[in-house]
């Protein structure tokens, strides 16, 4: 934690007009200029003494959140605390060191042993870890005249999950040629439709799920068992074996880096899409070290590929020979390619996709969430 | 707490106060009634439900216009005195147009320096009673407003720098800026802590700041009462036209009746007897050379100026002077004055040459409130004699300025039925000196006083070129000017004539207030005649201003309201008694009043204190070396109250962050004790920006310094260890354990100050 002063431009023309006056006074011997003198005077050293004393108890603690968007608002909350048993605090400013845009926040009041919370937006403009390092409460409460500020070295770090573009209804079936593949049955009992099996009865089951033939020919009672519905299933691969320097641009004139960046948004957006769809999905990168993801689906499934997405490092070595992992369940397939298609990368029926496509496949409203 | 609506409020209430200040300096009630009444739509237009404003453009065309009018009133009457009122108009004005454009904070901000500005300029123009009282009203308002603003503008700037910065418009709620509990309440208790420390500091500025000793209280009171102690003809200052009263007489007869006389009434305060041509200055000498200095005692009883004084019994008038707003060291007498008396132990000095009355130093800080004189008309050589002192140098005769004498010739030329003795008829008989002296003067003021010349207190029309000097000016091209002219002009022709004279300032009046038997001095009654030397020891009173046009300005000034200034005229003279007055000799007053103050208070206490040794060495029959014993029990008792202070603070440390709550407090000691090297743990994270919340627990706070500061972390968490040991498990730690503690507490704090390191 460190204290400092600052320099202030209406401080400084304020210690002139002082100035003057004084030279004023010294000229004319009027005491009520005198004593107008000696007010401003004391404004100074009032100043340094209200603005310096009560942030000799002030605390501050970042509460940020986990994960973020690009394009979308980060608050981060800074809880501030007064020590202090007398001296109540005004009109605070927190102001983060990182470069990242966003305001600041800022307190109207804290009173003695009293902790109120101040929140800001950051607006993260790229994927990936964004670290906070430090920040600083500042004031220039009460005269405007001195500003002080108390630095908190307090770091922090909060994932920035990429952009999700709102694709068109229907386009995920539609580039899968009308349907999105999945198993045609389920082995697993549930409120499904498939038929699974018949068994016995048990205390509970509906009366509507009676077999009444087999339970008439037996003599006892049996139940017809379905299975869950076996949803729609995707893979989305993203193919990033090519470094960014091998990279062509395309014909809008668009940076290579942005071209992966775009593919990797294109990406987010399938796998929001078909969660919103209520598909399962699985994520495969290639070229890039990534975790491997099962099938599945749901928010949190959806959350931890947008993770894995985000965590990418475009900088890093690429893995030229890596390829799609064995399918061994039914599911469409989609590859995003930066700049050129290599059909080779999956099977026959799968579908291939390039960064350019994203406004085509979009259509609509941009920046939607998932 | 709407920060927005106080704030407004409190800067409406500042922006009327400085209108008000600016109006009492200029003693024109319309700038308030105007200026306020703009202020006061301004603000109920521009924030009204509708909330229009001037276009921009209006409100800086009038500002422009404002400098214009400025700059052209400056160039009428370039001088310093007018400079300060030229500033408080264009400022008053610009300060109104901003008042009616839309206000953003920074306009807001404006207005405000503009108020502060026009404050000062109003401080400048005159230091009287009611603009001191509206200046000083001014700062203390100053104080909650600008923090009211720092709130208002922090919000407002706030909420601006969220909506820029972000990528899509609405994608955030609105800001509330976010306070405690109380604000309101905090934020006044804090304003009044601000006013009550600024108050004392200015005090105490004020009272140290350095002051010309040059300067006396005459030019202090120059600037509240129209009366100088020097004058300057080309001072463009206005003559005082206020009808506040200056001051009281009440003229006893010798038989001590009060009584009314027919003739106008003149007050001497300054006598000036030296002429500089370059600045067109007259002042006093200021060598003083024959001053004799009388002690009052504070019984008021009469301090004679010689013993033949003392003796005279016909023809001695008492005066007896009453101060309402004028508050100077200037002792005011309409004669001879022969002897003084103060119900205050004040000192008095007169000097010898001109018989002119002031006060001395006498160790009270503010100006005398009353006196009496005792006095003659014409007094006998004799007593004239012994009371301006024997040998007295003699006065000057010659004047600096050449062009005088040929117009004083003229002027005799032209009046040869004057009669004017001549060299030869002094050399046969001395006595015609004065003969000439008197003849002289009588002529040249029926020539001043003439139909030629005219009186007027507006002198823009009189305008120098070249090095001409003001007095031939007024003789011989402008002929109008006012009291300080006519006697300026008699004063040079009588000496380039050779006929010794010189200019006296001071009051003078006809207005009688029969009721109270009083002769009533007003601001405006400040005047100027001369003197010229009639005998030996006399000198005569010779005033060349038209009287009729002088006293016909001096009634047109008169308002109602003069009837109830009475009520303010005791806080106004203390006022300028105590505050405007303030000058170098008041500090060194001051300053030797509190130094004898200090001595005093310290001699008093050391004799108590050794009063109460001797007393309990007495009663405790402790023998001579009693008071070696006494002090050593004092001194032990004062260690053991500052022991006792720092036990309890233990054990309250114990109980709150130890969790040793409910326990008695010899185990809050002991644990407070055995834990130290925690204590000095959690303090040194404090220190470093990373206190421990009060709801985390110690091993908690250690895993999350380890996420950020490893070190600290690792440090902090074998600290930890130990004291779960001490408060948990109930070990009492040996001295070996203790050195490993400070040990970890020693890690703790190098590696905090290393700084961290990013994972």
């Amino acid at each position: 934690m460190r204290r400092r002063y600052h320099i202030h431009p209406p401080g400084l023309l304020y210690l002139l007009l002082v100035v003057l006056v004084g030279l004023a006074a010294a000229n004319r011997p009027s005491n009520l200029l005198i004593w107008v003198f000696a007010a401003m005077l004391a404004g100074v050293l009032l100043s340094g003494i209200l603005s310096g004393q009560p942030l000799m108890n002030l605390r501050a603690q970042r509460i940020m959140p986990r994960t973020a968007r690009v394009g979308e608002p980060v608050i981060v909350r800074y809880a501030i605390s007064n020590g202090s048993s007398a001296w109540p605090l005004f009109a605070l400013f927190v102001r983060e060191a990182a470069a990242v845009r966003g305001s600041r926040a800022f307190a109207q009041h804290v009173g003695p042993g009293e902790e109120v919370v101040a929140e800001t937006a950051l607006w993260p403009e790229r994927r990936g870890p964004l670290r906070l390092s430090r920040f600083r409460v500042e004031t220039v409460f009460p005269f405007g005249l001195v500003m002080k500020s108390v630095r908190f070295d307090e770091p922090a770090e909060c994932l920035v999950l990429p952009r999700i573009e709102r694709l068109r209804p229907g386009v995920l079936a539609s580039l899968a040629g009308g349907s999105v593949p999945g198993p045609s049955t389920s082995t697993r009992p549930g409120a499904g439709s498939d038929f699974l099996g018949i068994r016995e009865y048990r205390p509970g089951d509906s009366l509507r799920h009676v077999a009444w033939r087999r339970s008439a020919s037996t003599g006892t009672l049996a139940v017809i068992e379905r299975s869950v519905d076996a949803p729609p299933r995707i893979r989305v691969a993203v193919d990033l074996r090519r470094p960014t320097s091998q990279l062509r641009a395309d014909a809008d004139a668009r940076a290579p880096r942005d071209l992966e960046e775009d593919a990797i948004v294109l990406a987010a957006s399938l796998l929001a899409a078909a969660q919103r769809d209520g598909y399962e999905t699985r994520l495969c990168v290639l070229g890039l070290p990534s975790p491997s993801m099962p099938m599945r689906r749901g928010h949190w499934h959806l959350q931890k590929e947008l993770a894995v997405l985000a965590s990418l490092d475009l900088d890093a070595a690429r893995d030229a020979g890596a390829s799609l992992p064995e399918d061994r369940e039914r599911a469409a397939t989609f590859v995003v390619h930066v700049d050129r298609a290599d059909l080779r990368v999956a099977g026959p029926d799968a579908v291939h996709l390039g960064a350019g496509q994203l406004p085509a496949l979009a259509g609509g409203a941009a920046g939607g969430a998932a | 707490m709407n920060a927005q609506l106080l704030f407004r409020r409190a800067a409406m209430a500042l922006v009327l106060v400085s209108v008000a200040a600016f109006s009492a300096s200029e003693r024109n009630g319309w700038i308030l009634v105007v200026g306020g009444l703009l202020a006061v739509a301004a603000g109920s237009f521009t924030h009204g439900p509708r909330g229009r404003a001037l276009p921009p453009w209006v409100v800086r065309l009038g500002v422009i216009a404002a400098i214009g009018w400025g700059a052209a009133q400056f160039a009428q009457r370039p001088s310093p005195e007018e400079a300060p009122r030229v500033v408080g108009g264009v400022v008053l004005a610009a300060m109104l147009l901003k008042l009616w454009d839309r206000k953003q904070p920074s306009d807001w901000r404006q207005v405000i320096a503009l108020s502060i500005v026009l404050v000062v300029a109003s401080a400048l123009v005159s230091g009287d009673f009611l603009v001191g009282v509206l200046v000083i009203g001014y700062a203390m308002a100053l104080v909650a407003t600008t923090m009211l603003y720092q709130l208002h503008a922090g919000a407002e700037r706030a909420a601006e720098d969220r909506s820029k910065v972000a990528l899509r418009p609405g994608a955030l709620p609105p800001m509330e800026a976010p306070h405690g509990a109380s604000p309101v309440r905090h934020l006044r208790r804090l304003s009044v802590v601000a006013m009550a420390l600024g108050v004392a500091l200015s005090a105490l500025v004020f009272l140290l700041f350095p002051r010309d000793s040059a300067l006396g209280g005459g030019q202090q009171s120059a600037r509240t009462s129209g009366f100088r102690a020097d004058i300057s003809l080309w001072r463009s200052g206005r003559i005082s036209l206020s009808s506040r009263v200056a001051m009281t007489v009440q003229l006893l007869d010798p038989r001590g009746a009060a009584g009314e006389l027919t003739l106008p009434l003149r007050m001497r305060g300054a006598v000036l007897e030296q002429y500089f041509p370059g600045a067109a200055q007259w002042r006093g000498d200021p060598s003083r050379s024959g001053d004799r200095l009388y002690q009052g005692d504070g019984t008021g009883a009469f301090q004679w100026f010689a013993t033949e004084a003392r003796n005279e019994r016909s023809n001695v008038w008492t005066q007896v002077v009453e101060m309402r707003s004028l508050a100077s060291d200037r002792v005011f007498s309409a004669w001879m004055p022969l002897a003084i008396a103060c119900d205050e132990s004040r000192s008095f000095v007169i000097d010898s040459r001109t018989a002119e009355l002031s006060e001395a130093a006498s160790g009270i800080v503010g100006k005398p409130r009353s006196y009496s004189i005792r006095m003659q008309a014409y007094p006998s050589p004799r007593i004239a004699k012994a009371v301006v002192g024997a040998a007295m140098p003699e006065p000057e005769v010659d004047f600096p300025v050449p062009e005088v004498r040929t117009i004083a010739e003229r002027i005799v030329a032209e009046h040869p039925d004057a009669e004017i003795p001549t060299a030869e008829d002094i050399a046969r008989e001395p006595e015609q000196r004065w003969i000439r002296n008197r003849r002289l003067a009588n002529l040249f003021t029926e020539h001043l006083s003439g139909e030629r010349f005219r009186y007027s207190t507006d002198l823009s029309e009189f305008r120098r070129r070249g090095g001409e000097d003001p007095i031939v000016l007024f003789l011989d091209r402008y002929r109008f000017g006012h009291c300080e002219y006519f006697a300026s002009a008699l004063v040079a022709l009588c000496r380039s004539m050779g006929a010794e004279a010189r200019v006296v300032t001071g009051y003078m009046t006809t207005e009688y207030d029969s009721v109270t038997d009083r002769y009533v001095f007003r601001e405006s009654g400040a005047h100027a005649w001369a003197e010229v030397r009639t005998g030996e020891w006399q000198w005569g009173t010779f005033d060349p201003s038209p009287m009729d046009e002088l006293l016909a300005i001096q009634r047109a000034n008169r308002t109602w309201m003069d009837s109830f200034r009475w009520i303010l005229d005791p806080v106004e003279f203390m006022w300028n008694s105590r505050f405007a007055s303030f000058d170098s000799r008041s500090q060194a007053e001051l300053g030797d009043r509190v130094a004898t103050g200090a001595k005093s208070a310290s001699a008093w206490f050391t004799e108590r204190a050794g009063e109460l040794v001797e007393r309990a060495n007495r009663w405790f029959l402790l023998g001579p070396a009693g008071a070696l014993w006494l002090a050593l029990v004092g001194v032990t008792a004062l260690i053991a109250v500052a022991a006792a202070w720092v036990v309890a603070r233990r054990a309250r440390r114990a109980s709150d962050e130890l969790g040793a709550r409910g326990q008695g407090l010899a185990a809050r000691l002991a644990l407070g004790r055995d834990a130290r090297f925690y204590l000095d743990a959690l303090d040194a994270l404090a220190r470093a920006g990373m206190a421990k919340p009060a709801g985390r627990t110690p091993g908690l706070h250690a895993d999350a310094l380890r996420a950020s500061h490893p070190e600290a972390g690792e440090a902090f968490a074998d600290v930890v260890r130990r004291f779960y040991a001490v408060r948990y498990a109930g070990i009492v730690p040996s001295r070996a354990d203790r050195a490993d503690a400070d040990a970890a507490v020693s890690r703790l704090r190098a590696a905090l100050a290393r700084g961290y390191t990013s994972t």
